[in-house]
């Protein structure tokens, strides 16, 4: 696995804002459930994952999942078993489920992957704090209403800032002197 | 109302609190090798007398390194509540295993759960503890120093680690200019009426919208340093996957040996009881 000088830097500043979002609290949205806080932590990985590639992404899963465990204040989050593991795969899932649809479209490929990290983070770690024995399978089904919110933010936020940043024009494009009629 | 704005004062990440104990003094890649061993075995631990064995330990750790116990507990703060109701939805609700000792209705506190309520507390402070006793008496540059040392075999495995180490540098170095970008934001959305104080706290909708205008352009400004930190460090020649010479040297001595062999014997005496 070979990086590049662009490959670490990309990878150094997402992961600045995932610790940014983690300490400010701003990457948390409070939804009224069990499992407190929404969380568009993650969303920094799949861009990285979609940007830079899979590498990028285990990269910046790896930091999440540190960043996460070092500040968490839940019993279950305090434990390296949930909150790291399951983070490594969470940039390889994103990257798959976009070269998948880049052919057909690259805007939808962007949400694609936005909507499989989410639902893989908590698929993933969901599972790992049911086999450590936190919490059984029922009790679990508490968090679908804050994964539906995870899930539809970083469908948003991937589409955006991955558009954004390769100006991949977004519905009616804006009118320039070049497209006009002769 | 101002105080929304202040974000940086609240970033606590590379603190470090100065000091001349045995733990300040000890080779950060032994720390860290120290500290990973003793939370992956704490993690691991299910039996009562066990985890107050860690406890003491752990709690000896702290007097030693001669920091605030008050201090390290202080994040924990804001989540009490809600750690208390997690604790004792853990004590009442999960799965009936081993003896039940108390029941009203669908309730019931049975031993299994009773020990893992009693143990996860536990283990929430000791990491809490631990984390902090390691991070306030070790400096930042130290930390990602100890990293790529520790994770070098990993490079037998083609695992980039001195890139990883770089990446944790840079990273953490941005985090504070990031910080004073987000406030910029923050204040120039504010001062035209928009942004994040007019969003009623429980409305999650609301929250979510008044996020995205902050966030997104934080994402683009962050590419664009990204772009122009490439070109500072390949126009200073900067070639990844390359062998680099440090300034800082690091030389492993008898207390450092000792205290890795002390943790190692711990950790087993731990597993065992």
């Amino acid at each position: 696995m070979k990086l590049t000088t662009k490959k670490i830097v990309v990878a150094a500043v997402l992961a600045a804002i995932s610790i940014l979002l983690g300490v400010t609290r701003l990457g948390y949205i409070p939804v009224p459930n069990v499992a407190g806080n929404a969380t568009i932590m993650g969303v920094p990985v799949y861009i990285g994952a979609v940007l830079e590639g899979w590498p990028v992404g285990v990269i910046l899963g790896f930091i999440f999942g540190l960043s996460s465990f070092l500040g968490a204040t839940i019993p279950m989050f305090k434990d390296p078993l949930v909150s790291i593991v399951p983070r490594l795969l969470i940039g390889i899932t994103p990257y798959l489920a976009y070269i998948a649809v880049r052919k057909k479209s690259e805007i939808v490929a962007y949400g694609v992957a936005g909507l499989v990290g989410s639902v893989s983070n908590t698929v993933f770690v969901v599972a790992a704090i049911i086999l450590r024995g936190y919490f059984t399978f029922h009790q679990m089904l508490a968090v679908i209403p804050q994964a539906i919110a995870e899930a539809t933010l970083s469908v948003i936020l991937t589409i955006a800032v991955c558009a954004a940043w390769n100006r991949v024009q977004i519905g009616s494009s804006r009118s320039k002197i070049s497209s006009l009629p002769d | 109302m101002i105080e929304d704005f202040e974000i940086l004062r609240y970033i606590t990440i590379g603190q470090y609190l100065p000091g001349r104990s045995i733990i300040h003094r000890l080779d950060p890649a032994v720390k860290l090798f120290n500290a990973m061993v003793l939370i992956l075995t704490i993690a691991f631990l299910t039996s009562y007398a066990s985890n107050l064995l860690a406890l003491v330990w752990v709690l000896a750790l702290v007097s030693i390194s001669g920091i605030p116990m008050g201090y390290s507990l202080s994040g924990l703060r804001p989540a009490v509540w809600f750690i208390i109701a997690l604790l004792v939805l853990e004590l009442l609700f999960s799965p009936v295993r081993g003896t039940v000792i108390w029941q009203l209705g669908f309730l019931h506190v049975t031993s299994y759960s009773m020990r893992l309520t009693v143990t996860s507390l536990v283990r929430l402070i000791d990491f809490i503890l631990l984390i902090s006793v390691f991070t306030l008496t070790t400096r930042t540059n130290d930390v990602t120093r100890a990293m790529e040392r520790l994770s070098k075999p990993l490079q037998y495995l083609k695992i980039p680690t001195r890139e990883l180490a770089l990446i944790m540098t840079i990273a953490l170095r941005f985090v504070p200019t990031f910080a004073m970008e987000m406030e910029r934001l923050m204040k120039a959305q504010a001062s035209r009426g928009g942004g994040l104080t007019k969003a009623s706290k429980w409305n999650a909708v609301a929250q979510a919208r008044a996020r995205l205008p902050l966030i997104l352009p934080l994402f683009l400004i962050a590419l664009r340093r990204a772009e122009d930190l490439v070109i500072a460090m390949e126009s200073r020649g900067y070639v990844p996957n390359q062998e680099r010479t440090m300034y800082r040297q690091y030389h492993l001595v008898t207390r450092d040996w000792l205290s890795a062999v002390l943790t190692m014997v711990i950790c087993v005496g731990l597993v065992v009881v």
